[in-house]
């Protein structure tokens, strides 16, 4: 259903001629519903106001009722999706954990892709050996396996809320970096800029006013796209225990605490895993379409 | 092409040369690289035959210079949880296992993703082509340690058709293989697509097909070999991720090899051998892209030209 919506809005898309001035409504009506509603609804709210739809308070454990299962698999509704072998709603931790996701996975992409963006245009604009000296680092960063330089940050630092968004972070700007410099590279040179150059607009004018405009959507194609990725990485490392601290409840932690009763109180590890998977998998619908609607030409690259 | 893969070889030292100056600021990084390096119960007496044998009292610019020669030597320190053995020996004793399960899930990702690809080039806007876009999205979308916990779930406890987890035999390798395999499958039949329809699109088909080729040897033969590029130049980070997610999934399914190793590691803050792990982990990297450059210039005339 999503696709053929995603597919109408396509078709739209084509016929559309030159950009009608009432953009923003039909922007809003060929949004894909069911990815939207679900990362609203999964995400984005629990994210904002898990005490409004959590039932128990995350962390409260209930003894006597421990190992609990879902509601329609001989449960109650007291526990919709039954609990934990300390007692705790599974329900209530997916939404609370909502919130460690989304903060990480935006404030990793806001470091990384600053610093990117930022060194791609150090590297594209100014060129010479600063641009082989970054792009160097760029090879560099994108071959250093980041679950390892996780599990080395965890060692050496302990870990913590600062060390996942530190590597995170540190896995991710070069992507920005080089996707940046690509773009400067080829805008660099046109009469624009040359033009700008003579009418006496520094080197900080023009990268701001001239040259940003020009990459500022790939840049946020890039970003969306990544939400889903960072989310990913960060449920991984919190499974291998080096994620979000305990005692908040995150994801990747959930499903390894339900890891050894998967035989038999599978809900615990299920839960969560399909919470992860509907939120990336929206993730990426929702990335594909921002990226059809902004810059159909980077269909090819991203 | 002589010239072109000795300027990539450069590269990947100077990537090296980096990779250890990060490795050893690491074990600077949390103080005392005493404290980094030696369990928490060792006495004066140990500290102090670490601290003459890695210059620890010596300048900072000196120590690296001390770490990097030893590392040049194969030393990379002495494990703490495994004592008196080579954190670098115990990472190479565990490498083989690893080494067989990134290859399994490549070559069935190789097996899946191809075929799958081309097909769904071929058929576009059929069902074909849509089912191979939904496994795309789920390969790219499923959490892999996640989709391996459902897997034994499934297929090893309720059906009993495979063992759950450990080695042995080939059925071991099978669904640690498959869940390790999802992304690479997602990545390249995506690749495959596009590649084949720019390929198929293009004036040496048209040229094949006014001259009456069959048109599965123009699908298999002149456009796959003229696609297979693109899914190439990814490849080497493509099988650098892998490597990568075997950390996790050697952990799922207690699988025994440098992942679970890492792991291990980690949880007896073992700094050597996690330091030792990345290192391996980033040469294996880039000799895969090596093989990679290597590859595409055999498989792609132009750049031996070049």
């Amino acid at each position: 259903m999503a696709d053929g919506d995603a597919h109408t809005a396509q078709i739209a898309l084509k016929i559309k001629a030159p950009r009608a001035t009432s953009g923003w409504v039909r922007t809003l009506r060929s949004l894909p519903i069911v990815p939207t509603s679900i990362l609203l609804f999964v995400l984005v709210l629990p994210a904002i106001a898990p005490q409004l739809l959590a039932l128990h308070d995350p962390l409260e454990v209930h003894v006597p009722e421990r190992l609990s299962p879902p509601v329609l698999f001989g449960g109650t509704w007291e526990y919709p999706l039954g609990t934990d072998q300390l007692g705790r709603d599974i329900y209530s931790r997916l939404v609370h954990g909502a919130r460690g996701s989304l903060l990480v996975a935006l404030t990793t992409i806001f470091i990384g892709g600053s610093v990117g963006v930022a060194l791609g245009f150090v590297a594209g604009y100014f060129g010479r050996w600063l641009d082989s000296f970054l792009m160097r680092m760029v090879d560099v960063s994108l071959s250093i396996p980041m679950i390892l330089l996780a599990l080395t940050f965890a060692v050496a630092l302990g870990p913590s809320f600062g060390t996942i968004i530190l590597v995170i972070a540190l896995s991710l700007w070069a992507h920005y970096a080089r996707l940046v410099r690509g773009e400067v590279l080829g805008l660099r040179d046109r009469d624009y800029v040359a033009r700008a150059k003579v009418a006496g607009a520094s080197h900080l004018r023009i990268i701001g006013r001239h040259l940003l405009p020009n990459v500022i959507n790939t840049i946020t194609i890039l970003a969306t796209l990544q939400v889903g990725q960072v989310i990913m990485m960060e449920a991984a490392l919190s499974f291998l225990g080096i994620g979000i601290p305990r005692p908040q409840p995150a994801w990747g932690r959930m499903i390894s605490d339900g890891r050894q009763l998967i035989a038999s109180e599978w809900w615990i590890s299920f839960f969560p895993g399909m919470a992860i998977l509907l939120v990336v998998m929206s993730l990426n619908l929702f990335g594909d379409w921002l990226r059809d609607h902004l810059d159909p030409k980077l269909r090819q690259i991203l | 092409m002589w010239w072109y893969l000795a300027k990539r070889l450069l590269q990947s030292l100077a990537t090296l040369f980096v990779v250890s100056f990060l490795a050893f600021f690491m074990s600077r990084i949390s103080g005392s690289p005493v404290d980094a390096l030696l369990p928490v119960d060792a006495g004066q007496e140990e500290a102090d035959i670490l601290i003459a044998e890695w210059g620890l009292d010596r300048p900072l610019p000196v120590q690296y210079l001390t770490f990097l020669g030893n590392a040049l030597q194969g030393d990379l320190g002495e494990a703490l949880k495994w004592r008196g053995q080579s954190a670098l020996g115990l990472v190479l004793e565990r490498l083989p296992a690893t080494m067989t399960l990134a290859g399994a899930a490549i070559l069935l990702g190789l097996v899946i993703a191809v075929p799958l690809g081309v097909i769904s080039a071929v058929k576009k806007g059929t069902w074909i082509d849509r089912v191979a876009k939904v496994i795309a999205l789920l390969g790219q979308s499923l959490p892999e340690f996640w989709l391996g916990i459902v897997l034994i779930w499934i297929i090893a406890v309720n059906l009993g058709w495979l063992p759950t987890s450990g080695t042995g035999g080939l059925s071991h390798l099978v669904l640690p293989a498959i869940t390790l395999s999802t992304t690479l499958v997602a990545a390249i039949t995506r690749l495959t697509r596009s590649a084949m329809l720019d390929a198929l699109d293009s004036e040496f088909i048209k040229l094949c097909r006014v001259k009456g080729v069959r048109e599965r040897r123009i699908i298999w033969v002149h456009a796959l070999r003229n696609a297979v590029s693109v899914p190439l130049t990814y490849f080497g980070v493509l099988a650098g991720a892998i490597l990568t997610r075997t950390v996790v999934i050697e952990t799922v399914f207690a699988w025994p090899g440098t992942g679970s190793l890492v792991i291990e590691a980690v949880l007896g803050r073992d700094f050597a051998v996690v330091q030792a792990a990345m290192i391996v982990f980033v040469l294996v990297f880039i000799a895969a892209n090596l093989f990679v450059d290597i590859l595409y210039a055999v498989i792609d005339p132009r750049i031996r030209v070049e």
